[in-house]
């Protein structure tokens, strides 16, 4: 539980003080290494909030989109390898 | 299919829908401002940092010195490029007002801080530290070193704005290229970088400024001519003429005149 609220912390800090590409690694990491984890598309939220526009890229979504996508894909992973 | 997974789709496709309910105006509009109430401390704080550690480390390393007043006067070098053809391009319109007898050509402008700019970001936006109570409208000009055209306000908070680049992929602009003011539509290739169709017999060249359709703001300088002389058009490649990952304060034009 502490390693998962310490990582989530990183995470979220990655969003304001890094590139995307930081954070999207977290996101895929923490996805893999935790169970539901649920964080990351409230990081995808507040990424959005954040940088996205109202009109933009896939309508100011990338965060939700990607994170989603990245949780699902991490959903089906483990339940094949398991 | 495992009722713990069944759950975890359940879930999931619920939590989706909550979020991109958020992401949808007016709700968006509330949830930023309680975003940046956070953000923005934290970037002026990253910002004061990391400008501390670098005059820190500086001072006990010569070549590290020799290196930031390198960067230095490169960043100088291409402010003042920049600046220079601002000036070319003021000069030749007084020129001519003096001809037409006299237009006004003032504007106000309101100088800001970049707090996030390209690279942190897949959407090719700065976040400006001015907003609403500075004056800044959604649609307002974008420039830096008085004239190098950068983007346009799209969103505005109290304090803050985000500015879309103008040479956002996919973007299109109306312009000038050159002395002979030759019209064209250019379109943005990303970071900073812009390209142009033009028939084969247009009257433009390596060098050639490409300004807005006023003539008063500089968009860069073609620095490129693919051209096949089979084919009826020739592309233009240009960029702004500064590093615009390197642009850390910028002019919002306010009200143009």
């Amino acid at each position: 539980m502490k390693k998962r609220i310490l990582f989530t912390t990183l995470l979220f800090l990655t969003i304001f003080f890094t590139p995307t590409w930081v954070g999207a690694l977290l996101v895929v990491v923490g996805a893999l290494a935790f169970r539901s984890y649920y964080e990351i598309l409230v990081a995808g939220l507040i990424f959005d909030l954040v940088y996205g526009v109202n009109g933009g890229i896939l309508g100011g979504s990338m965060g939700v989109i990607f994170t989603s996508l990245v949780f699902l894909i991490a959903l089906f992973a483990k339940k094949n390898v398991r | 299919m495992s009722s713990m997974y069944r759950k975890n789709i359940i879930l999931l496709a619920v939590v989706v829908t909550f979020l991109f309910c958020l992401l949808f105006s007016p709700v968006r509009q509330t949830l930023s401002p309680i975003a940046y109430s956070f953000a923005v401390p934290l970037w002026k704080i990253s910002n004061s940092v990391s400008e501390k550690f670098n005059a820190i480390f500086v001072l006990f390393q010569e070549k590290n010195e020799l290196l930031a007043e390198n960067k230095f006067l490169l960043d100088e070098n291409a402010r003042a490029q920049a600046m220079i053809l601002d000036r070319n391009l003021l000069a030749e319109k007084v020129a001519k007002l003096e001809d037409a007898l006299g237009r006004s050509n003032n504007d106000n402008r309101v100088v800001a801080q970049v707090l996030v700019g390209q690279g942190y970001s897949p959407y090719d936006i700065l976040v400006i530290d001015a907003g609403i109570r500075n004056g800044v409208e959604v649609g307002n000009m974008v420039v830096y070193a008085g004239g190098g055209i950068i983007g346009e306000v799209i969103e505005i908070e109290n304090s803050i704005s985000k500015v879309k680049l103008f040479s956002t992929p996919g973007e299109k602009h109306s312009v000038f290229i050159g002395q002979n003011h030759f019209p064209a539509e250019i379109f943005g290739a990303g970071m900073g970088n812009f390209k142009a169709k033009v028939p084969q017999g247009a009257a433009v060249s390596v060098g050639d400024i490409v300004a807005s359709p006023r003539g008063d703001l500089v968009f860069g300088v073609v620095s490129l001519i693919k051209e096949n002389p089979v084919e009826p058009f020739k592309e233009l490649l240009f960029r702004v003429p500064f590093n615009i990952t390197e642009v850390r304060s910028v002019e919002v034009i306010t009200d143009k005149q």
